[in-house]
C-alpha cells in the first residue's frame, strides 16, 4: 500500500524546523521516526499515503501559535489531525508536511446548563462528552454520530458531520456557538459572542466567521476550543424500526414523520445492514421479497402521555403513507428486537460501536456520504445502489432527513482490501461513479476527499471555488495549513 | 504461540477506529502506552500498523523508535478488550510474536531485558539472586520441600514463583500461602531451591527459545514429581503455566490460582473462621489473571466470604481493570512511565475510599507498592493471602 | 441441536435470519431445547413476499429462504407480529385478530403445533407460569 518510503534522512530545514518544535512543547512530543511517520501518512481509505516529516503534539492554544508562527518561519504545512478517523483522508498530508496531533487539548472546559453548551478542546472524544455529562450533568445530552467514540467532537461539528440529532436540529456545523482558533498567520482569534463578551451563547448577531473554519477541513485556522450545543434530556425514549420494501416508501415515510417534528432522530439503513443487525456476516445478497430498507427512529417524550401522543401521531401519517400505496412493516420496538437479537443495541445507544460494520471488509473501509435535496432522495438511493451491484459492492447505505427535512443525507459506504492495487482501483472508480451520480441530483459530497473536491468544482458555475481560493489566500498567503485541501 | 508468518489475517483488519483507545462503555483511558506517550504508534492499532510496514518492508526493525514501540506495551490486553474485530484475541500474541522476530533479528534491544536474560542464566531467575535464597521465605519446617529426583510424589504443588521467593518485602505471599493450604490440610510440597523461573516475564520479552527451555524444565519436574495439580498465587506464572506452556506440549496438569483453590477449599468447610473485622478493600485485577485467565470472581466471592469486609469497586474494574503497569517487561525497560501507571491506578484505589488495595499478584503488588510510596497514598497495599491469613487462621 | 443450521448467513432473507435468531435462542435454552427434541416437522413461515422453511430434523434444526417440501404447517404474518408472539404476545389472539394465520396441512402440523408455538416464543418459564404471572400483574403487581 505505502509504495517506496520517503527519504529516511529528513532535509536540514525540515531537521531545523523539528528542532524549533522541540522547544515549544518538548523532545517527547515531537517525533520524525519511520514507524510514526507510517502511521500518520495514511488512513483506512482508499486515499494515497503521504508520509509526513514529523509529527507534534502541542498541549495548549499557545503552543499551537507557536508552532504556527514557526510553520511560517520555515515555510513548513502544517496538518491538523485529531483522531484521524475520517473517511476522506482529509488528515493525510496533501505534501511534505508536519502533522499537529491535537489529541493533547482534551479538556472539556465548561458545561453550562442554562445557557445550554459545552466548551471543548479539539482532542475531547464523543465518548469523554458522554461520560462527562452522565456523570457531572445527567440532565443533558449531546449529539453523537454512528461513528466510534473516540473520534473528535470538534472535529465533527467542523466537517459539518451528522448525528443522532442532527434530523431535528441540523448538520453538525449548526451545533457550534463560536469558537477559538490560530489563523495560519499564528495570530488567535475568536468568532461568535466568545469574542466581545464572556460568553459562548451563540454566532449571531455578528457576522459570522465561523464560515471561515466550518467545512474547510483545517485549511484556515486550527481550531483549539469551541462552544457546542447541549440539549437537555428527556425522560422518556421510545426507538422505531420498520422494515419499507422500496426506496420511495421509505421516502415518503421519513418525508411525513421528519414533519410532524415528532422524531428527534430519523434515519434509515439498507437491507446489507439490516442483515448485519441479524448476525449476518460474510458475502451479502439481496432476497427476492425482503425490504430493503429499514427506517429506524428515535422518539423522545417529557412523559409517557407525551410519548403517547406522538406514537399516536406517527401511527396516523403511517396509516396515511399506507394509503398512499406505501409498502412496509409496521413499526417494530427498538427494544424488542433488541431482545431477540442484542445486536440492535448497538443502533440504540450513542455513542456507538458498529463492530459489525468495522469488521465486515478485509480492512479497508470508505465512503461518498452527501447532503441533498428529499426531491431526489429515493432516485439516489436506487440509481447509485444500482452502480454497487454492478461494480459489485453490497449496497451499504446509511441516510436520514436532516433539519426536518430541509436536506438529506445519502452516504454510501464500500469496503475494500487495502493492500491490494486492483481492488482500491476499483474502489476509487466505484466511488467516483457514485459520486458523479450524486451531483446529478443535486446531491454534493461533504468531507470530500481531493478527488471528490475534483469533481466538485467541475460543477462550480458561480465562482465558489475562486472566492474560496481568494480567501485561502488572504488568511493563509504562505500556504501553511493543509494546503491542497479543497484543491487549494 | 503465533509465528511471524502467521499474523497476517491479525494485522490485516484493523481500520484504526480508535476504540482500544478507552474503556467501552465507561470511556475511560485503557491503554497505559498510549496514555503515557500519546503518539498514534503506542496504541494497540498503532502497533498493528507497524506490522503492517513492517511486513511491507518499508520500515527497519533495527529502528530504536520502532522497537520502542512494540515493547513499550505491558501486553495488559485491555486493547483486546474494547476492540470490535473478530480477530482481536489473537492481538497479545501478535505483540508478543513481533518482539520475538525483533529479538532474532536484532537481538534484545533493551539493556534491562539483557540484564535478565543474564540473570535467568546465571540464576534460573529474572532477579538477579542465588538460587539458594530460592528457600528465604520458607518459616515453617513442617513445610515438604520436594527432591528433585522424583523419590517423593506429591499431587499438588505449590509454585511459588520468582517474586515471592526472592522479594522479601513480598515473601509474606509464600508464607501465607502455605499456612493456608496447611490448614486444609491439603498434602502439598514446594520445589525449594530447584525450582525455576516460569518463564512469563521471557515470553513477553520477545525470548521465546529462553521461556521454551524453561517450560520444558518444569514440565518435565512436574511430571516426575507425578504433580496433578499446581497451585500459584502469582498472576504471571498462572497464565504463564495455564495457556503459555500449552503452546509448547499437552499440559500434564491442572494448574489453578491460589485464588480459586482457597474458594474451593473454603467453600467445601476447610477454611472456616469466625473471626471478623470491619474494613474497606478495593480489588486490583492483575491483567494475567483477570483478563488473560478470565478469573475475576474467585478473589471477590473469598473477600466477600470474610465477615466485615466490604468490598468496594474501582471505577475501571474486571475486564476494564487498569493495568498496573508492569507487565511486559516495562517494568525494567521503561521504570518511570511503570511507576507514572502505577500511580494512576493508586489514584482510583484511594478514590474508593478504602483501607486496602487487594491484589492476587505479587509483581502487580510490587510496582503499586512503589506508587503508593510515591503517592503517599494512605490505603495499604495487600496480597489476597495477607488478608485470608490474618482472618481464617 | 445447539443453533439453526443455514447455508450461508449473508445470502439468508432477514425473516429466516430473524427466526433463527429466536429459535437459536430457544435451543441455548435447557428447557426450551427439548420441547422439539426428536421430533420431524416441516414448517413454512410466510411473511408477505418472503417465505422460510423450518426443518425440524430430530437433533437438528434448519433453515432455508423459500418454500421447501411438503409443509406440515404452515404460518402467515407479518415480521412484527412474529416479533410480538417471539415476546410473549397470544399466537391465539394474532390469529382472532386475523394478523396472522396458523394451518395445520399434515396431522403433524396439528400435533406439534403447540410445541411450535412455545418454540417461536422466546425461553422464559414455563407457559403455565407465565398464565400465572400474567394473571398476578393483571391484579395490580409490579412486574
Amino acid at each position: 500500500m505505502t509504495r517506496q518510503p520517503p527519504a529516511a534522512v529528513l532535509r536540514e530545514e525540515e531537521k531545523a524546523f523539528l528542532v524549533s518544535l522541540e522547544s515549544i512543547v518538548g523532545k517527547e512530543f515531537v517525533a520524525s521516526d519511520p514507524a510514526t511517520r507510517y502511521i500518520y501518512s495514511q488512513d483506512l481509505t482508499e486515499n494515497e499515503p503521504h508520509w509526513p516529516f514529523g509529527v507534534v503534539m502541542p498541549s495548549t492554544a499557545e503552543e499551537v501559535q507557536r508552532i504556527v508562527l514557526e510553520a511560517n518561519r520555515f515555510r513548513c504545512p502544517l496538518v491538523p489531525f485529531a483522531y484521524g478517523l475520517n473517511m476522506g483522508g482529509l488528515a493525510i498530508p496533501g505534501q511534505d508536511a508536519v502533522v499537529v496531533d491535537l489529541k493533547r487539548m482534551k479538556s472539556i472546559l465548561e458545561v453550562n446548563e442554562e445557557d445550554l453548551y459545552m466548551l471543548v478542546e479539539p482532542g475531547v472524544t464523543f465518548g469523554m462528552i458522554r461520560a462527562h455529562l452522565d456523570e457531572h450533568h445527567p440532565g443533558f445530552r449531546y449529539t453523537y454520530p454512528l461513528a466510534p467514540p473516540q473520534t473528535s467532537a470538534l472535529s465533527n461539528a467542523l466537517m459539518d458531520g451528522l448525528n443522532n440529532m442532527s434530523m431535528r436540529h441540523g448538520a453538525m456545523s449548526e451545533w457550534l456557538n463560536g469558537l477559538e482558533a490560530v489563523l495560519p498567520t499564528g495570530e488567535l482569534v475568536r468568532v461568535g459572542s466568545c469574542a466581545i463578551v464572556d460568553s459562548w451563547h451563540g454566532r449571531a448577531p455578528l457576522p459570522d466567521l465561523a464560515g471561515l473554519f466550518l467545512g474547510w477541513q483545517g485549511a484556515t485556522g486550527i481550531v483549539t476550543k469551541g462552544a457546542l450545543q447541549i440539549w437537555p434530556a428527556p425522560r422518556v425514549r421510545k426507538r422505531f424500526f420498520l422494515a419499507a420494501y422500496d426506496a420511495r416508501t421509505a421516502y415518503r415515510i421519513m418525508l411525513r414523520l421528519c414533519r410532524k417534528d415528532i422524531f428527534d432522530d430519523l434515519a434509515c439503513v439498507s437491507w446489507p445492514l439490516g442483515k448485519m443487525l441479524f448476525g449476518a456476516r460474510g458475502p451479502l445478497a439481496f432476497c427476492p421479497g425482503e425490504p430493503s430498507l429499514f427506517v429506524y427512529g428515535d422518539l423522545y417524550a417529557e412523559s409517557e402521555a407525551h410519548r403517547e401522543i406522538k406514537e399516536q401521531i406517527m401511527r396516523e401519517a403511517l396509516v396515511q403513507a399506507r394509503r398512499e400505496g406505501g409498502n412496509f412493516e409496521e413499526p417494530m420496538d427498538v427494544d424488542d428486537l433488541i431482545q431477540i437479537n442484542p445486536g440492535y443495541a448497538k443502533l440504540a445507544e450513542y455513542p456507538t460501536t458498529l463492530d459489525f460494520l468495522l469488521d465486515y471488509g478485509p480492512g479497508g473501509m470508505t465512503w461518498v456520504g452527501s447532503y441533498g435535496p428529499g426531491s431526489t432522495w429515493a432516485e439516489g438511493v436506487e440509481a447509485c445502489s444500482d452502480i454497487l451491484d454492478r461494480e459489485g459492492f453490497p449496497p451499504i447505505l446509511v441516510a436520514r432527513p436532516m433539519k426536518g427535512g430541509h436536506f438529506w443525507v445519502l452516504r454510501f459506504i464500500l469496503h475494500f482490501e487495502r493492500p491490494d492495487p486492483r481492488d482500491r482501483e476499483r474502489t476509487r472508480r466505484t466511488l467516483g461513479l457514485i459520486a458523479d451520480r450524486l451531483l446529478d441530483l443535486h446531491y454534493i459530497p461533504y468531507k470530500p476527499a481531493s478527488w471528490a473536491v475534483e469533481k466538485i468544482r467541475e460543477r462550480d458555475r458561480f465562482g465558489v471555488f475562486e472566492l474560496m481560493e481568494r480567501m485561502k489566500a488572504c488568511l493563509d498567503p504562505k500556504g501553511i495549513l493543509n494546503p491542497g485541501r479543497w484543491g487549494l | 504461540m503465533l509465528e511471524y508468518s502467521e499474523i497476517d489475517p491479525y494485522i490485516a483488519k484493523c481500520v484504526r477506529c480508535g476504540t482500544c483507545k478507552a474503556g467501552v462503555g465507561l470511556h475511560e483511558p485503557s491503554c497505559p502506552a498510549g496514555e503515557h506517550f500519546q503518539f498514534e504508534g503506542y496504541y494497540s492499532s498503532g502497533r498493528i500498523w507497524i506490522a503492517r510496514g513492517l511486513k511491507e518492508g518499508v520500515l527497519p526493525w533495527e529502528d530504536g523508535e520502532l522497537l520502542k514501540k512494540l515493547f513499550a506495551c505491558t501486553l495488559c490486553g485491555n486493547c483486546v478488550q474494547q476492540c470490535p474485530m473478530s480477530v482481536r484475541e489473537g492481538m497479545i500474541e501478535v505483540f508478543e510474536t513481533l518482539r520475538s522476530e525483533a529479538v532474532e533479528r536484532v537481538g534484545t534491544p533493551f539493556a534491562a531485558h539483557r540484564r535478565l536474560k543474564e540473570s535467568l542464566i546465571q540464576y534460573r531467575n529474572p532477579w538477579m539472586q542465588p538460587r539458594r535464597r530460592r528457600l528465604q521465605w520458607l518459616r515453617d519446617d513442617e513445610v515438604r520441600i520436594l527432591p528433585p529426583d522424583g523419590s517423593v510424589k506429591v499431587e499438588v504443588l505449590y509454585f511459588v514463583g520468582c517474586t515471592a521467593a526472592l522479594d522479601p518485602a513480598l515473601q509474606h505471599i509464600a508464607q501465607n500461602t502455605v499456612a493456608l493450604l496447611k490448614k486444609t490440610g491439603v498434602d502439598f510440597g514446594v520445589l525449594g531451591e530447584e525450582e525455576i523461573c516460569c518463564g512469563s516475564v521471557f515470553l513477553r520479552i520477545g525470548e521465546r527459545a529462553l521461556a521454551r527451555d524453561l517450560a520444558e524444565k518444569n514440565l518435565e519436574m512436574f511430571e516426575k514429581l507425578g504433580v496433578t495439580t499446581v497451585v500459584t498465587a502469582c498472576a504471571g506464572c498462572f497464565k504463564t503455566l495455564s495457556q503459555d506452556y500449552a503452546a509448547f506440549r499437552d499440559l500434564p496438569v491442572r494448574v489453578v490460582h491460589a485464588s480459586e483453590y482457597l474458594l474451593e477449599l473454603r467453600e467445601a468447610g476447610f477454611l472456616a473462621s469466625d473471626q471478623e473485622t470491619a474494613v474497606e478493600v478495593t480489588y486490583h485485577d492483575p491483567c494475567h489473571l483477570g483478563r488473560h485467565c478470565g478469573v475475576y470472581d474467585p478473589p471477590r466471592e473469598l473477600l466477600k466470604s470474610l465477615p466485615g469486609v466490604q468490598l468496594r469497586e474501582m471505577t475501571r474494574n474486571r475486564e476494564n481493570a487498569w493495568c498496573c503497569g508492569a507487565g511486559g517487561g516495562v517494568r525494567s525497560a521503561f521504570p518511570d512511565w511503570a511507576l507514572q501507571s502505577s500511580r494512576a491506578r493508586i489514584e482510583e484505589a484511594q478514590a474508593t475510599g478504602s483501607s486496602f488495595l487487594v491484589t492476587t499478584c505479587p509483581f502487580c503488588l510490587q510496582n503499586l507498592t512503589t506508587a503508593a510510596q510515591a503517592e503517599n497514598a494512605s490505603l495499604q497495599l495487600v496480597d489476597l493471602t495477607f488478608l485470608l491469613a490474618r482472618l481464617l487462621l | 441441536m445447539e443453533s439453526v443450521e443455514v447455508v450461508e448467513l449473508g445470502k439468508t432473507s432477514i425473516l429466516t435470519l430473524m427466526l433463527k435468531q429466536i429459535l437459536d435462542r430457544n435451543l441455548q435454552d435447557p428447557w426450551k431445547s427439548r420441547v422439539m427434541r426428536n421430533r420431524v416437522l416441516t414448517v413454512r413461515v410466510r411473511s408477505r413476499q418472503m417465505q422460510t422453511t423450518l426443518f425440524f430434523e430430530a437433533n437438528r434444526v434448519r433453515a432455508e429462504d423459500g418454500a421447501h417440501g411438503r409443509p406440515d404447517i404452515e404460518i402467515v404474518g407479518d415480521m412484527p407480529v412474529l416479533l410480538s408472539i417471539s415476546l410473549g404476545a397470544s399466537p391465539v389472539r394474532a390469529v382472532l385478530a386475523r394478523r396472522m394465520r396458523v394451518r395445520p396441512m399434515r396431522w403433524k402440523g396439528l400435533a406439534y403445533g403447540l410445541r411450535l408455538m412455545l418454540m417461536m416464543q422466546l425461553a422464559g418459564p414455563p407457559i403455565h407460569l407465565r398464565l400465572l404471572v400474567r394473571r398476578g400483574r393483571e391484579k395490580g403487581e409490579s412486574p
